[in-house]
């Protein structure tokens, strides 16, 4: 697949702190990829540079083959961003805050229109148009939120934390878009988030990001692969004391041990038996309430890099 | 979104008019924000022009005028100097007589006398006689704001005047510099009894021309021109809308930087929009906002409140021109404000900029009450504020002077503009994460 955007050892820093450092990536024709991490993993800051918003202290982002810095209108013209934050202007309405982007992409008239209605319809707000922004509800304006970025037709469309805080119903509808700009108009597609599951049913690639760095790539299933194909253990108990949790990580088998909110949590490899989690239990004479095996999800693969939930 | 990617065009390279129809829209829907730029100052026009017109020119006014009258004239003497130049006048015996019989009944004076002594001019001034050296001493002192000279021969040379038609008696007078307004009303006074007196002599010798009064000065004299009255309505209108159209640079400011925050400006410019478009955008919204805020408060006090009724079509032309000066300085310190904000990455300086710039900016312009005389240092600096030179200019134009008049405090505001505009696009930054 040939690369329509590749990022080549950003950095960036500021006031000293580092919050990317050396990300690489890559963008092919027609892809859909996820960019994955926490909070204040880097992601935001990456697709800030990508976008030519931001300009990264060492590293270069190119678009078709040329330096986006030295040039950046071309992928401007090309990029559509969904930033996280509701970039609307909540006392006009739908219709008025796409008709002023669409006019500062050069959209007059019937362009302007066509490009509104399409965009409305797509996120299934036509029958809302006129009404303000701060009348809709928070998926409402996500939704909007994304038409705006789709007015000038863009090539590749990249999506930041899109789905933050609103409701399944409207989750379902941005997952929904965001399937058909992919699939059906052949768009580009990056999309951040720390939801292991929207990445899941959306991505054919991922990045993991933690600290600022790209800790894992590749398609889902090479990631997954990171942190073996037997998925994960989750140990419920009464108690969760220091010596249990030491009493796992020195079975043969376990990869990364986290108390977590649900429990202890073990990733792990084939040899990894589950009677002999429950004979350490007994030995750190705690109670188990339930056992659990799970496949293993980007999740677990977070867990498996870092020792840390992903939405830590 | 058929047919690839949005190419430029002429209109995406110059997006000032969508910027400013996306920043009316949003102003004329900010319900609060109306409110504090038309409501609130329509709501103080009302009470300050209501309740303390009496402060203004509107009503009498109390502006204790001190004068130290100079009498350097002899009457008897001068009588008799007079008498001798009739004497020597040639004329038939018959007219002399009738003119010296008419002498008898003018008394210099005493119309010097009862004009400073008269009822309606003791509400205004105090008058001291007081030998010469002293009234000049305490002129320099500013303790008095003008010394009125009666000089030696004033009745013979007067008398002269008005019966003989040679020269005419000339009061001298000394103004203070430091009180222009308060020296300039004695100026006009006296002036206006030299025109009286030069009246007179026309009817007595059926020759015109006005005697002329020499004015010495101790420094610069401000002559007070007389034009229409201004009402304390109109005067608090003009105070009252100069000073509100200030919080439209605050609030133009404010909701700039909230456009960053809430990463409008990132999308903006993700467009291809240049920063500066959008700093000039913010410009341009700020003085269309504050051109039709002050020009909808003239006309609902003149509706309301009848502060400009009667006004000559000539007022209003001049009011708008005064307004879009006015409106472009403060779209020009709105955007001085913007890129304070983007520069220090928070909205603090446009909250420092209604609360207190605003509030110094009103006094030294002269909103809550005129500054012109009160003392030279405060009025001239209120003359730089672009509230106060609107204001100045303002009621120029409402006493009816024309742009001679009140062209120089719209310069004022122009230049003053351009200045806060260069400081703002030097300040402002060029990358979004600047």
């Amino acid at each position: 697949m040939s690369p329509m955007l590749v990022a080549t050892d950003l950095r960036k820093a500021y006031n000293g702190t580092v919050a990317v450092d050396d990300v690489s990536l890559r963008l092919g024709r027609g892809e859909s990829v996820g960019l994955l991490g926490p909070n204040g993993a880097g992601k935001s800051t990456t697709i800030a540079m990508l976008s030519t918003l931001v300009k990264p202290d060492a590293g270069r982002v190119e678009y078709a083959g040329e330096d986006v810095n030295s040039n950046p209108e071309p992928v401007r013209r090309a990029l559509g961003v969904v930033p996280q934050e509701i970039a609307l202007y909540p006392e006009l309405s739908a219709q008025e805050n796409l008709e002023f982007f669409g006019g500062l992409y050069g959209l007059r008239g019937a362009a302007l229109k066509d490009a509104i209605d399409d965009a409305l319809e797509l996120v299934g707000l036509t029958e809302r148009r006129r009404d303000q922004i701060k009348k809709y509800s928070g998926g409402m304006k996500r939704r909007i939120n994304i038409a705006a970025a789709l007015l000038h037709d863009p090539k590749i469309v990249i999506m930041d934390e899109p789905t933050v805080g609103i409701d399944p119903q409207s989750r379902n509808h941005i997952l929904d878009t965001v399937r058909r700009l992919n699939v059906e108009r052949g768009l580009t597609v990056l999309y951040t988030s720390h939801y292991m599951e929207e990445v899941e049913q959306l991505c054919d690639r991922v990045y993991v990001m933690d600290h600022g760095k790209v800790i894992a790539e590749g398609s889902l299933k090479d990631v997954r692969a990171l942190a073996g194909d037997e998925g994960t253990v989750l140990l419920q108990a009464d108690r969760y004391p220091d010596d249990l949790l030491e009493a796992l990580r020195k079975l043969r088998g376990a990869g990364q041990v986290a108390l977590l909110d649900d429990g202890v949590r073990l990733t792990r490899s084939g040899e990894l038996a589950l009677m002999e989690v429950m004979h350490a239990a007994e030995a750190a004479g705690v109670t188990v309430t339930n056992l659990s095996v799970s496949t293993t999800s980007l999740e677990d693969v977070f867990l498996h890099l870092t020792g840390r939930k992903l939405r830590d | 979104m058929a047919g690839g990617p949005a190419e430029p065009s002429a209109a995406r390279s110059f997006p000032l008019l969508a910027f400013l129809r996306k920043d009316l829209l949003i102003q004329l829907r900010d319900l609060k924000e109306l409110a504090l730029i038309l409501l609130m100052p329509m709501i103080l026009i009302g009470i300050l022009g209501l309740a303390l017109g009496q402060f203004i020119a509107g009503g009498p006014v109390q502006l204790d005028i001190e004068v130290a009258l100079v009498q350097a004239d002899d009457p008897a003497a001068g009588r008799a100097e007079f008498t001798r130049r009739l004497a020597q006048a040639e004329m038939p015996l018959p007219q002399r007589v009738a003119l010296a019989a008419a002498a008898l009944g003018i008394e210099p004076r005493e119309m010097v006398d009862a004009l400073l002594n008269s009822p309606e001019l003791a509400e205004l001034m105090t008058i001291h006689e007081l030998p010469a050296d002293e009234a000049h001493t305490k002129l320099a002192a500013d303790e008095v704001q003008a010394v009125i000279t009666v000089p030696a021969g004033f009745t013979a040379d007067t008398l002269s005047g008005m019966l003989l038609a040679e020269g005419g008696g000339q009061l001298a007078v000394g103004l203070s510099e430091a009180s222009p307004l308060r020296a300039g009303i004695v100026n006009d006074i006296v002036t206006a009894f030299a025109r009286e007196v030069s009246f007179q002599s026309a009817l007595s010798q059926e020759l015109l021309g006005p005697p002329a009064v020499p004015v010495s000065t101790t420094g610069t004299v401000e002559e007070v021109a007389v034009g229409r009255s201004v009402s304390s309505v109109a005067f608090y209108t003009f105070g009252m809308a100069t000073m509100f159209a200030l919080f439209v640079a605050g609030s133009i400011s404010g909701r700039a930087y909230l456009e960053r925050a809430h990463f409008t400006f990132e999308r903006v410019l993700m467009s291809g929009a240049k920063p500066l478009a959008f700093l000039l955008s913010k410009t341009l919204a700020g003085a269309v906002i504050a051109f039709f805020q002050v020009m909808t408060l003239f006309v609902a006090a003149t509706l309301l409140l009848g502060a400009f009724r009667g006004q000559p079509a000539e007022f209003w032309f001049g009011s708008a021109g005064i307004a879009a000066a006015l409106a472009l300085a403060v779209g020009a310190l709105g955007a001085l404000v913007t890129s304070i904000n983007f520069r220090s990455n928070n909205q603090a300086m446009s909250n420092v900029f209604n609360s207190v710039v605003v509030t110094l900016l009103a006094v030294l312009g002269g909103s809550f009450f005129p500054v012109e005389d009160s003392g030279s240092l405060l009025g001239i600096i209120g003359g730089f504020t672009p509230n106060g030179a609107a204001l100045n200019g303002f009621l120029d134009a409402a006493k009816g002077f024309g742009p001679p008049a009140y062209g120089p405090d719209m310069v004022r505001m122009l230049v003053g503009g351009a200045v806060l505009l260069a400081v703002a696009v030097a300040l402002f930054p060029r990358k979004a994460d600047a």
